[in-house]
């Protein structure tokens, strides 16, 4: 298995592999810097919530005392915004570096940051000004301020054009390179955009069609069953939007820090594949209590999410026996000897090693969730956001820590301010989760609530919650200093740094002479993603909508 | 230009191997579940009718509270609503909390309806989760066949007053 040279085109770019060229340094960098102040201010709220929740402290949230505001913030800020961001401005790089060119259009490029930042604001707006106090799942019939659907309106649409940006940018390299396989990490990305424009019409519908009308006014009712079918069409989606930028972390930057290939690159590419055909049509896992869907969609559902582990069990085996290799490239001996011959202190392998654990027990637990009559036991309870701290808040969140270490380095021109700090935040915060993962696990098993203000007076706390709820919250406190050290990083790197970045971007700019033209047969893959979710939603959505019955709800201000 | 020969997707036999036990590994978890809930009967509620949450008095909610039909089954009958699961009359209060009697193995249905928002229903160590969405009737079955004081807890967020939404279930008055 040997690299193709890649054919030089028209619109070929040479990229410093220690700098960054205008469209990259302002256009990526501005998406990661808003990523990072969102999952700050959002983060910072995390510890605080771990600390009302504990029996021993019930401490107020400061500033925004309202336990659910601070709850819509945190969830809103981390997981939709943060991530988002992100995303987007880690997928133009990809995009950019691996294929050698700028992005199609970077005027277009700059009219989805604008909309999203605009977006961005006015949500922000309404959540600081306490007008959408809704969570980061807004179920109807609560209503929050217009501005906040609106805002979240145009990150998605913006992110939609960010999408459209990247697939043209393909299509022109495809013309100029005709018969050869587009490199891994794009491949991800784009499978990872095509699933993400799918899933997110139905929020869309969801907000355009049923809360912005209801929000204001010119509707009196709306169904809300229908609008919880339309959220998690996006939702479960959602969480595979986070995770294949992991994942390209993982497959197409991670055996380049070591200076191995890929065990396998077509394998990787079949899970990229099937993450985007079936994160989609298993969505009814979020809705297994809910009253208005019927018990064999929830059995199909339940079945496909279950083909959907076959992915990552691929990617368990890939990634293993490429460390392997890595591990044996530096000399290890015996069975497990590569384990303990990995960088792990070089913070951004550590980070992205530790994530991967950490994913480990989120994919476990994540498989317990899909059970659909284990779910009875979990729903609802602690141990959901148990389990989403270990896939979100750990995998993902680490890895992305491990991106930005290399990343903001050659964005802003300086070296990592300090790798030690680094370090420190990647231990502490891989310790942090798991012991706060754990912990509202078990409290959940034993029936605590999660998004409760479980501090509040006159709130009755079983006692078999206690212990579990204030280890939850020592958790919370090992991640709030990790937290810190992130800060810190990251303004000493913005400003405080002196010498220049000294970690390569890894960036392939070529797939394998082995890698299967097969996996971007587009066309075929569309029609496959309709038909699949033609069939497992159409019956779900048109039984929620029942013409003849429905749509009774007022709406309810949440102030 | 030509197309270059395309080259065969060759998969390592150690890798192989591997995902024919994770299949088979996901299909006995799957098989579990099956089996969990068709030979053990543990089950997620089924879609049950629409309800108008507005007109809730005029159904089959406009008797709440437990009702004995026998043989130790029983229905109860309950409206979700900001912030309280209204048990109908009779049901004693203690330390703030309505404390609902439900004798040792007593099969349970529960009918629950929202009059509002979206709520949820969870009983403690039990077989039971439901999200109440207005506008539909959310019904599942459980027995109680253990002794002791169970919390339920409304788990959906449902405004200022969600954590004090709740009430106990106390089996064989233990
Ligand atoms: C600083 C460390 C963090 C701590 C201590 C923390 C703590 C918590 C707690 C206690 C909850 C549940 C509260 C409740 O259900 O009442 C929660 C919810 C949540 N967290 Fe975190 N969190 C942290 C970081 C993060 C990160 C980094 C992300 C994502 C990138 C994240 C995403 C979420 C989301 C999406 C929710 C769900 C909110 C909801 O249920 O509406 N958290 N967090
Ligand atoms: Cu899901
Ligand atoms: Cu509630």
């Amino acid at each position: 298995m040997q690299a193709v040279q890649p054919s030089q085109g028209k619109f070929t770019i040479e990229f410093p592999a220690l700098s960054a060229i205008k469209p990259e340094r302002w256009l990526v960098g501005i998406h990661i810097i808003l990523a990072m102040i969102a999952v700050v201010v959002g983060g910072l709220l995390g510890p605080f919530q771990t600390f009302r929740r504990a029996p021993t402290l019930t401490w107020e949230i400061p500033i925004f005392s309202y336990y659910y505001q601070a709850l819509s913030l945190h969830g809103v800020l981390n997981g939709l915004v943060f991530t988002t961001f992100f995303i987007v401005g880690f997928s133009y790089f990809v995009t950019q570096r691996s294929l050698q060119r700028k992005l199609a259009s970077i005027p277009l490029a700059w009219v989805a940051t604008g909309m999203m930042t605009v977006g961005l604001l006015m949500a922000g707006w309404a959540l600081l000004a306490g007008e959408a106090n809704v969570l980061y799942t807004f179920y109807a019939p609560m209503i929050a301020h217009p501005l906040f659907y609106l805002g979240l309106t145009l990150v998605v649409v913006g992110s939609w054009l960010a999408g459209l940006n990247i697939f043209l940018t393909y299509i022109q390299w495809k013309r100029e390179h005709v018969g050869q396989a587009v490199p891994l990490a794009v491949y991800a990305t784009i499978c990872n955009f095509v699933m993400w424009i799918t899933c997110t019409l139905g929020v869309a519908v969801e907000i355009l069609f049923f809360l912005l009308p209801l929000s204001l006014g010119w509707v009196a009712t709306t169904d809300p069953q229908v609008t919880r079918i339309l959220f998690w069409f996006m939702g479960h989606p959602l969480v595979y939007f986070w995770l294949i930028p992991a994942y390209t972390s993982w497959y197409a930057m991670m055996p380049k820090q070591n200076g191995v290939k890929i065990f396998s690159d077509n394998l990787g590419r079949l899970a990229f594949l099937m993450i985007m055909l079936f994160s989609i049509p298993i969505g009814v896992h979020h809705l297994f209590a809910d009253p208005g869907v019927s018990e064999l969609a929830k059995v199909m559902h339940s079945l496909l999410t279950f083909v959907v582990a076959i992915p990552s069990f691929l990617t368990i085996f890939n990634l293993a026996a490429t460390l392997e290799q890595a591990g044996k490239k530096r000399g290890s001996s015996g069975r497990l000897g590569w384990i303990a011959k990995q960088q792990w202190d070089n913070p951004v392998m550590a980070a992205q090693l530790t994530g991967m654990m950490i994913f480990l027990v989120g994919g476990i637990t994540g498989i317990m969730n899909a059970s659909f009559n284990l779910n009875i036991a979990l729903h609802n309870t602690s141990w959901i956001p148990g389990h989403f701290h270990t896939t979100l808040g750990g995998g993902v969140f680490l890895t992305y820590m491990g991106i930005l270490y290399w990343l903001m380095p050659i964005l802003r021109g300086r070296k990592l301010f300090s790798k030690e700090i680094a370090l420190a935040q990647v231990y502490t915060w891989f310790i942090g989760i798991a012991l706060f993962g754990m912990s509202m696990a078990r409290a959940g098993l034993e029936g605590a609530p999660r998004r409760t203000d479980l501090g509040a007076a006159g709130v009755y706390i079983s006692p078999a919650w206690g212990l579990y709820l204030n280890l939850a919250a020592i958790g919370g406190f090992i991640l709030l200093v990790s937290l810190i050290l992130l800060i810190v990083n990251l303004v000493g790197t913005l400003w405080f740094s002196k010498s220049e970045p000294n970690e390569p971007a890894p960036i392939d700019v070529a797939a394998p002479s082995d890698s299967l033209l097969i996996f971007e047969r587009w066309g075929l893959w569309l029609i496959a993603i309709v038909v699949l979710n033609v069939v497992m939603w159409g019956p779900v959505l048109i039984q929620g909508l029942n013409f003849s019955a429905g749509f009774w709800s007022t709406g309810f201000q949440m102030r | 230009m030509a197309q270059q020969p395309q080259p065969k997707l060759e998969i390592d036999k150690y890798e192989r191997t591997y995902l024919i036990l994770a299949v088979a590994m996901v299909g006995i978890f799957f098989a579990a579940i099956l089996a969990g809930a068709f030979a053990f009967n543990v089950r997620p509620p089924d879609a049950a009718e629409f309800v108008n949450p507005l007109t809730l008095g005029q159904t089959e909610f406009t008797q709440l509270g437990l009702f004995d039909r026998g043989n130790n089954n029983y229905d109860l009958y309950s409206i979700a609503q900001m912030w309280q699961f209204n048990l109908g009359p009779g049901v004693p209060v203690e330390a703030g909390h309505q404390v609902l009697d439900i004798p040792l193995n007593a099969r349970v249905t529960f009918h629950v309806a929202s009059r509002d928002v979206n709520h949820g229903l969870f009983v403690q160590y039990h077989n039971i989760n439901l999200q109440l969405v207005p506008g539909h009737v959310a019904r599942q079955s459980v027995i109680f066949d253990r002794p002791g004081t169970f919390w339920v807890v409304c788990h959906e967020y449902c405004g200022r007053g969600h954590h004090n939404m709740g009430f106990m279930i106390r089996v064989g008055n233990a």
